[in-house]
């Protein structure tokens, strides 16, 4: 349980905020050191092609040039690393700046230093780059057959991984079902934009022989351990430092290409080298996501109950692996976290990871959730449709409603209320009037829509989920918490944070725990040097782990601190209680101690401590959830109203239960779930990445690839259950992704249902208004196989 | 590569003398030359917002403009908002109201508040959706903004009221 007191549970404003309204944040561009250099990037205008001869005398012979260096100059400095250390999956070879050949359009070539990033723009426009252009591939399923160019000439084909699995006998039991859909979805390719890009300052120190890193990053951990392999310099030589981060949700998980040259420039030069990408930059090279096929075959018996699933997965995963992250993690996930929240017992998958000639595919907020719920959510409406059941029905049917519940995949659910939620939903939604309200409004010829989706969304990742794979990205978290001889409170943690306000919640828990006002809990994240080994910010771990560990710590201390005290008062330990930062004998109030003489005490009379009793008030925690995942639970309902002539959606409700357990923060939560669901619903309506037939990103300014904006934001109304998890600490479970991963879906079965009438399929995102027209003139129906099949 | 001007600006109230090389941009000038680094660049094709700045009075997206086309002109930034210790009655609704996450877009939505406020003290919650729908966040999914400045507005009234004689 989390600790009662006067923060925990309260919506308390961040602490952390003030220099944010004051514009006196510190982000990575804001940091400049004296004798610095800015590098710029020549970058490939070739999606695939063979680099025949780089030219770089004009530009290194400038006189503001520093230095031009393209990977034949570099090579001697930096290693180069495979696709993922172990894993089903064909190994590549991936050098930071491109050796012999590009494969994908924005590909580093050539890096040039200068005074500033004015005069490294000019000095890439004198670098010449002799290029021999082959065939690209862009599209994953065409990619994956054997006939196809291959961007790594040693594979036989561009598949870098492929991954079959089978439980139960799904073939015979689909064979006897009464309704099998059998659809090809498809999503469409996004990247996170957060409103910062990414940037890096290195610099050398000569004295103590040390390479500090400033990069805004989720994980300074995963950056200095990917750095000192590339580098080939110890861990103890590296410092990684993230300062303010300006938005992360993922694509500051890796560590990129340019990210190793600027640490191998700082080496080398022995003056500090800073890079700041540009929006175009980001939007051609920052990892993509969630671009994927899926076709599906779900049988359901006469009931409506879900009784077996056969899928083929194609995941594009673009040109090359991200070090610290591999291609292979959104295929892998979204294959097995496909059934949800439902009951199924007969799956089967096959999974093909393909390489593409475009920008690299990994992490980015909900990872596969946001499209298995897709897929998973519009095969129950489909299902509902051909068994003429109500979409809320159906959905009754098949809700796990028994925990802990062992998926077919092998996860383990500790704890849920999946039905209770799906009933609240309905219940505060107003569902049935709603659907009254859309028979009126149709024959009035209006389309009104009305949509829902259940969502299991793992979070907070265990059981060294990364690690397996040799990958050095920690699901453990770590802890320092102290009590200093002033009384204060420090904690470090090895995780870091980008927004998501962690610092309050973190303290929130720490006040509450040791009773002291929560102005003297100070939380330090983001610097290798200061804070134990932790997993950074990933898979909304933040107040799972962070939680934890912070719990764990602040409970050793106050034991410790009732044993001083205790002692020192002449009283039994557990007749000690703490308030407001003192320690007091139960029922005699006066007998009392400061938490500053304790800690004096501790730290400067240590002989007057218990025997045996350790000086000081400093405890070192390190925790990881034992399971694969925390899982976290989410309802969603959404009415629309869809306008055929123009194909835009308004959206008329949109309301959410969801299960995060115990609540720290409030208004950390919502704001949360609302940033989360609009990133959802950029993908649903919006966003899309797209790449003409050569590789070319047709969408590379934010003019074309739209984020939706303050006027496109719907009210979305909030509700929580609290399922405490087992399997956690103070049974906390994640909550900053289950928005996002719900929205596409809740969006795209609301379009489907207000367009019933006209009989179109909605298989694929975005349901831009674009595509929405394209849907209702038939140009769009992309899928194959009878709609359903009528069978035993 | 190219030769200096000289340009004088007017920035959160203080004179400033530059020399400018013509084709540096207004949010470079402001962050790097006066060490204004409360002007943010997100995007630097005039999209996101997160670069706002009012030129005499209007908001601008300084990404979008070379410091020279400012010369003669009176420049507010963010950090020219709060007086002393006291945080500006925007600022303070910001934080009551969990107004932003990662901060970025912060500078640009409290100016572009700021400009609305100004003039229509009492928006509606359509006109506070226009007046902001140049500033793009990426993390609140803005309910959070738009409850930040109907506070601000709120907290402006009363301050306005608490003046009065």
């Amino acid at each position: 349980m989390l600790p009662s007191g006067r923060y925990v549970g309260q919506r308390i404003p961040r602490w952390e905020d003030r220099r944010f309204v004051e514009g006196r944040g510190r982000y990575l561009d804001d940091l400049n050191l004296p004798d610095q250099v800015e590098v710029a990037f020549v970058r490939s205008p070739h999606a695939h092609a063979w680099i025949r001869r780089i030219e770089v005398e004009a530009a290194r012979d400038h006189p503001e040039a520093v230095g031009v260096y393209t990977w034949e100059d570099l090579r001697g400095l930096l290693r180069p690393y495979w696709t993922m250390p172990r894993g089903p999956i064909r190994q590549a070879r991936v050098t930071p700046l491109a050796s012999g050949k590009v494969r994908w359009v924005g590909e580093p070539v050539a890096v040039v230093a200068a005074r500033d990033r004015y005069v490294a723009e000019d000095l890439c426009e004198l670098v010449t780059v002799e290029y021999e252009p082959l065939p690209a591939v862009v599209d994953a399923l065409e990619a994956m057959q054997p006939d196809r160019p291959r961007l790594y000439e040693e594979w036989p084909d561009n598949v870098v991984s492929h991954q079959t699995f089978q439980a139960g006998d799904p073939e015979a039991q689909l064979a006897d079902c009464t309704v099998v859909i059998h659809k090809r979805f498809r999503s469409n390719r996004v990247t996170a934009v957060p409103l910062e890009g990414r940037g890096i300052l290195a610099r050398w120190d000569p004295l103590e022989e040390t390479l500090t890193v400033w990069i805004g990053h989720q994980d300074v951990h995963l950056v200095r351990a990917v750095l000192s392999e590339i580098l080939g310099l110890p861990l103890s030589r590296i410092r990684v430092i993230s300062p303010d981060v300006g938005g992360a949700f993922g694509i500051k998980l890796p560590i990129y290409p340019e990210e190793m040259v600027v640490c191998a420039l700082a080496l080398l030069l022995r003056r500090p080298v800073k890079w700041v990408q540009d929006r175009r930059e980001g939007l051609l090279g920052d990892t993509h996501a969630r671009e994927a096929v899926v076709d599906v075959e779900a049988g359901f018996d006469a009931e409506g109950k879900l009784r077996a699933m056969r899928v083929h997965i194609i995941s594009d995963a673009g040109a090359y692996a991200v070090a610290g992250r591999g291609p292979t993690i959104e295929g892998s996930m979204l294959a097995r976290e496909l059934p949800g929240p439902y009951d199924l017992r007969h799956y089967a998958y096959t999974l093909d990871v393909v390489m593409t000639n475009k920008a690299p595919v990994a992490v980015y907020r909900g990872v596969a959730i946001p499209v298995s719920t897709f897929v998973m959510e519009r095969v129950m409406d489909f299902a509902a449709d051909a068994l003429q059941l109500d979409p809320a029905e159906i959905r009754r049917r098949n809700l796990i409603r028994t925990f802990p519940y062992t998926t077919v995949t092998g996860h383990v659910y500790d704890a849920g209320q999946y039905l209770e939620g799906l009933e609240k939903l309905l219940e505060l939604a107003d569902y049935r009037r709603w659907r009254a309200e859309q028979v009126r409004l149709r024959e009035q010829g209006r389309y009104l829509g009305i949509g829902i989706c259940c969502l299991v969304d793992a979070t907070a990742r265990g059981g060294g989920f990364y690690g397996r794979l040799g990958l050095k990205a920690a699901t453990q978290e770590g802890c320092i918490l102290r009590i200093d001889p002033s009384g204060g409170v420090t904690a470090a943690l090895g995780t870091t944070t980008q927004g998501q306000g962690l610092h309050t919640a973190l303290a929130q828990l720490i006040a509450d725990t040791l009773a002291v006002p929560l102005e003297r809990v100070t939380v330090v994240m983001g610097d290798t040097a200061t804070t134990p080994y932790g997993g950074g910010a990933w898979a909304s771990r933040g107040a799972v782990a962070g939680g934890a560990v912070v719990l764990l710590a602040a409970r050793r201390l106050r034991e410790k601190v009732q044993h001083i005290a205790a002692h020192l008062l002449e009283a039994a330990p557990e007749d000690i209680e703490l308030a407001e930062g003192h320690a007091f004998v139960r029922g005699a109030p006066s007998r009392r101690l400061s938490l500053e003489e304790i800690a004096h005490t501790a730290y400067f009379v240590a002989a007057d401590l218990p025997r045996g009793m350790e000086p000081g008030l400093e405890v070192m925690v390190h925790w990881e959830p034992e399971i694969p995942a925390t899982f976290a639970y989410a309802a969603q309902a959404m009415v629309v109203e869809v306008q055929p002539e123009t194909g835009a959606v308004d959206i008329l409700k949109y309301i959410v239960v969801e299960d995060c357990g115990p609540l720290i923060n409030p208004g950390l939560v919502d704001g949360q779930l609302r940033g989360g669901i609009l990133q959802g619903l950029g993908q649903a309506l919006y966003e899309d990445l797209v790449y003409d037939p050569q590789g070319q990103l047709l969408t590379s300014t934010l003019m074309d690839y739209v984020l939706p904006g303050f006027c496109e934001a719907p009210e979305v109304e909030i509700h929580h259950l609290s399922t405490p998890s087992t399997r956690t600490v103070g049974g906390l479970r994640g909550m900053a992704e289950s928005g996002t991963a719900g929205a596409p879906a809740v969006l795209a079965n609301a379009v489907a249902d207000a367009l019933k009438p006209l009989e179109v399929e909605v298989t694929a995102l975005p349901l831009s208004p674009v595509r929405v027209v394209e849907l209702l003139m038939g140009k769009h129906g992309q899928t194959t196989g009878p709609s359903h099949t009528e069978g035993g | 590569m190219t030769g200096q001007l000289s340009i004088a600006l007017r920035v959160n109230g203080q004179p400033r003398a530059l020399e400018v090389e013509p084709r540096r941009l207004l949010a470079d000038v402001l962050r790097r030359d006066l060490g204004l680094t409360g002007v943010h660049i997100g995007c630097e094709h005039g999209v996101c917002g997160a670069c706002t700045v009012l030129l005499d009075g209007e908001v601008v997206r300084s990404c979008l403009m070379f410091a020279v086309q400012a010369d003669g002109c009176e420049i507010l930034t963010v950090e020219g908002l709060s007086v002393d210790e006291d945080l500006h009655p925007i600022q303070r609704a910001f934080v009551e109201e969990f107004g932003f996450q990662c901060g970025f877009c912060t500078p640009g939505m409290v100016l572009a508040a700021y400009r609305l406020l100004r003039e229509t003290p009492h928006p509606s919650e359509q006109q506070i959706r226009r007046a902001l729908a140049g500033n793009l966040c990426r993390c609140t999914g803005y309910t959070d903004i738009l409850r930040s400045v109907q506070r601000a507005a709120a907290l402006l009234a009363q301050q306005e009221a608490n003046r009065a004689p």
